[in-house]
């Protein structure tokens, strides 16, 4: 199975149509998806789930959504083409509808039994195996879910990957083929004792049928339970958190409140400032006021201190009198005055005019020189102001949001509160139900017990067979076969236990510098840790190592399936190869580990998709460079109207991607929507 | 277990694990005609395993 293209349209965080094509070049295997927390990756990873398996969601269709939720998944599978479809009506999910797709893409034959078929190439109990929820906050499988110290779940998911699981059942048939035709046999050619006996083995049958059944259906009301206790638990984990946003506005708001005092400060100290330069200011704007008019109407220059010869030499250029009159160049008239402006000993009106022109100019000079440096303080000062007015209007607009956001959450400590009490009536009925099982189990066990004695007994009893020896003929039958199953199936499980343990190892050999093997338990399926060194088991296990066997754990059974599927050569077994998506993947795991895992995921699966938080894409991107063959940002999109749809492009996780800014609009209503989209990486 | 007898009885599983077990191909073909009926009820199923085995009459000599 390799996934194609998926398309999602209405489903939980998405609104209209998205779609995302993987990659699906052998030798780029890998398709990265990136996205913060709540920007729609989790509801992504279970739309493909949902859309094959129709598994239980709570709250498919997006909020404002007006017509129905629908996921398409386009995948092929050994050679073929499919395309499934699942959509919601009336708010449930409807069945899902295969078909086999064309050569050019149209629908081609419609499966009648989809589910058998999705279940035949991915059958749903392995799908934990091949969607990892990391982040486990999901009520999907989780690596919480996988427990190394093993345990009847562990168990049961690795035997079913194994396929175990059916010849299980091959085998009860079997057992209860056996029963019936032994017990046929005794009502045809046994004894009265050996009847007693046979009725005695059925009263206690009749007995540990209800026995059985209590048992089983407290087992299932446990695994009810459970699973509200985790949905109870992810609810409590994906509860938004008041106390953060409370901290932040703690902090933020006095910090607007000694932002707006120092703002205050510095418009006062501009104001102050302002006016002590009022008088430059003012002559200045005065003397620009009266000068500009004059020169634009006469065209002429204004003297300013005739005093030295650079002065007169340019008032005569400039064709200009003291007074601004016009006069002739080279005439009588700029001689004289030439020589009046320059005569400094004999003309004591001129020397005046002189002096008083060069008091004007040093006057000037001084406006000029003051009016620059009160500009360029002045804007010094503003330059200030306007970096604490920025601030406080940033700050202003997060304490907006914080308290928007903190006002749509409700009453968040009531809403814990209240999950905390209905957490403890669940773990009540968990103890009740896990003691019902418990004494169920017991009296099955002691009943079994004495069938069993019985059953021996009726060994001996003296049947006749020849009115029933073909009755005895199936019960041989049955007897070899059975035992034969049973047999291989035990050798089977041991040798493909083995394999499976000297994969791991060679896998966490590759991954990681930490000097760890393990051993799996066959009673159990614990892992058991030993350090390589010292040969002893490893206790105390960091997290980061867990992770890393977790993953090695999954990348060896996933690659066991496709390995399988490749040589067919276990009829125990149903191949199973699929593409391996995991969300959030080592958030635990040493850095140095990463490129390991990534490497390892990669050589088992055939298609791996990854979901990362931002924070992570570009060490992965970095580490898989060459295996990439798509990428895609999913983000929430910004609020608007749809009016305002503009494309832009947007510097998102420093890649350059368009995006439409807006939200839809609801026509109905006109109000905004928010949603996730999917926008590929180029 | 120590060190040692961890990866001995790995590469005893690696050996093991190339050789064969011996098979009954007569059994194994039951079986797997028997697995076929895999997707019916219970009921129905268990009376085709019946039909299987009163008809395989090479099963008699095993």
């Amino acid at each position: 199975m390799r996934f194609e293209r998926i398309e999602i349209n209405n489903f939980r965080a998405y609104y209209g149509e998205n779609i995302l094509n993987f990659s699906v070049d052998e030798k780029k295997p890998l398709t990265m998806i990136v996205g913060d927390n709540g920007g729609g990756k989790s509801s992504l990873m279970r739309a493909i789930q949902w859309c094959l398996y129709g598994e239980n969601i709570p709250k498919i269709l997006h909020d404002q959504a007006k017509d129905n939720a629908h996921v398409a998944l386009t995948f092929s599978h050994e050679g073929k083409k499919y395309r499934a479809f699942r959509r919601t009506e009336g708010g449930l999910s409807k069945g899902l509808v295969l078909h086999e797709l064309e050569g050019d893409g149209r629908q081609g034959k419609k499966f009648q039994e989809p589910q058998m078929v999705i279940n035949n190439i991915l059958p749903e109990p392995l799908k934990s195996w091949f969607f990892y929820d990391a982040e486990g906050s999901s009520d999907l499988s989780s690596m919480d879910d996988l427990d190394l110290d093993g345990g009847s779940e562990t168990k049961k998911a690795l035997r079913n990957i194994q396929g175990f699981a059916r010849i299980d059942k091959l085998i009860d048939d079997l057992d209860k083929i056996i029963a019936q035709q032994n017990k046929k046999r005794i009502q045809i050619g046994g004894t009265q004792k050996s009847k007693d006996i046979q009725k005695k083995i059925d009263d206690l049958e009749n007995e540990i049928g209800p026995l059985l059944s209590n048992r089983n259906s407290t087992e299932d009301d446990l695994e009810l339970l459970k699973k509200k206790e985790k949905e109870i638990n992810d609810k409590l984990l994906s509860l938004p958190k008041s106390k953060p946003i409370k901290a932040e506005l703690a902090n933020l708001e006095p910090l607007l409140v000694s932002d707006n005092k120092l703002y205050k400060n510095k418009k006062n100290k501009l104001e102050m400032f302002e006016a002590s330069y009022l008088p430059i200011f003012l002559l200045k704007k005065s003397l620009d006021k009266n000068q500009q008019p004059r020169q634009k109407k006469e065209g002429v220059i204004i003297v300013q201190a005739p005093n030295n010869k650079m002065l007169v030499d340019k008032i005569v250029k400039d064709g200009a009198c003291i007074c601004g009159r016009p006069a002739a160049p080279k005439s009588k008239e700029i001689e004289h005055i030439r020589k009046l402006l320059l005569d400094k000993s004999e003309n004591d009106e001129v020397n005046e005019f002189n002096q008083r022109a060069s008091g004007v100019t040093n006057v000037l000079a001084i406006i000029d020189q003051k009016y620059k440096s009160y500009e360029a303080k002045r804007e010094e000062i503003t330059d200030e102001l306007s970096v604490v007015e920025s601030k406080i209007k940033k700050n202003e607009a997060r304490i907006k949001i914080l308290n928007e956001e903190l006002t749509s959450m409700g009453n968040t400590d009531a809403k814990v509160a209240k999950l905390n009490e209905d957490k403890k009536v669940i773990d009540s009925k968990i103890d009740i139900a896990m003691r019902t099982y418990a004494e169920k189990d017991v009296l099955i066990t002691q009943k079994r017990r004495e069938q069993n004695q019985l059953k021996e007994e009726l060994k001996g009893a003296d049947i006749n067979d020849d009115k029933s020896k073909s009755i005895r003929k199936i019960i041989h039958k049955a007897v070899v076969i059975k035992d034969y199953a049973s047999k291989k199936q035990k050798e089977d499980e041991i040798k493909s236990l083995k394999l499976l343990n000297i994969d791991l190892n060679k896998s966490i050999a590759k991954t990681s510098f930490a000097n760890i093997q393990c051993k799996i338990n066959p009673e159990n399926y614990a892992l058991n840790v030993y350090d390589t060194k010292t040969g002893k088991p490893k206790l105390n296990l960091n997290s980061g190592d867990v992770e890393l066997i977790k993953y090695c754990l999954i990348a060896c059974v996933v690659g066991q399936s496709a390995k399988k599927s490749q040589a067919k050569n276990n009829y125990l077994a149903k191949p199973t190869a699929a593409p391996l998506v995991i969300d959030a993947p080592f958030t635990k795991m040493g850095e140095q580990y990463i490129q390991g895992g990534l490497d390892l995921l990669l050589e088992k699966s055939e298609q791996l998709v990854l979901f990362s938080l931002p924070s992570d894409f570009k060490g992965y991107e970095d580490k898989a460079i060459n295996k990439i063959g798509k990428k895609y940002a999913v983000i929430r999109a910004d609020k608007g109207k749809r009016g305002d749809k503009n494309l832009s492009q947007y510097n998102i996780y420093g890649k350059k991607i368009d995006l439409v800014v807006y939200d839809h609009i609801n026509d109905d209503d006109g109000e905004s929507v928010t949603q996730s989209l999917i926008k590929e990486i180029i | 277990m120590n060190e040692d007898d961890v990866y001995d009885d790995l590469k005893n599983a690696e050996k093991e694990a190339e050789i064969a077990l011996i098979e009954n191909p007569i059994l194994n073909d039951v079986i797997g005609d028997l697995m076929m009926l895999d997707d019916e009820s219970d009921k129905t199923r268990r009376e085709k395993i019946l039909n299987l085995l009163e008809k395989r009459s090479d099963l008699d000599e095993i």
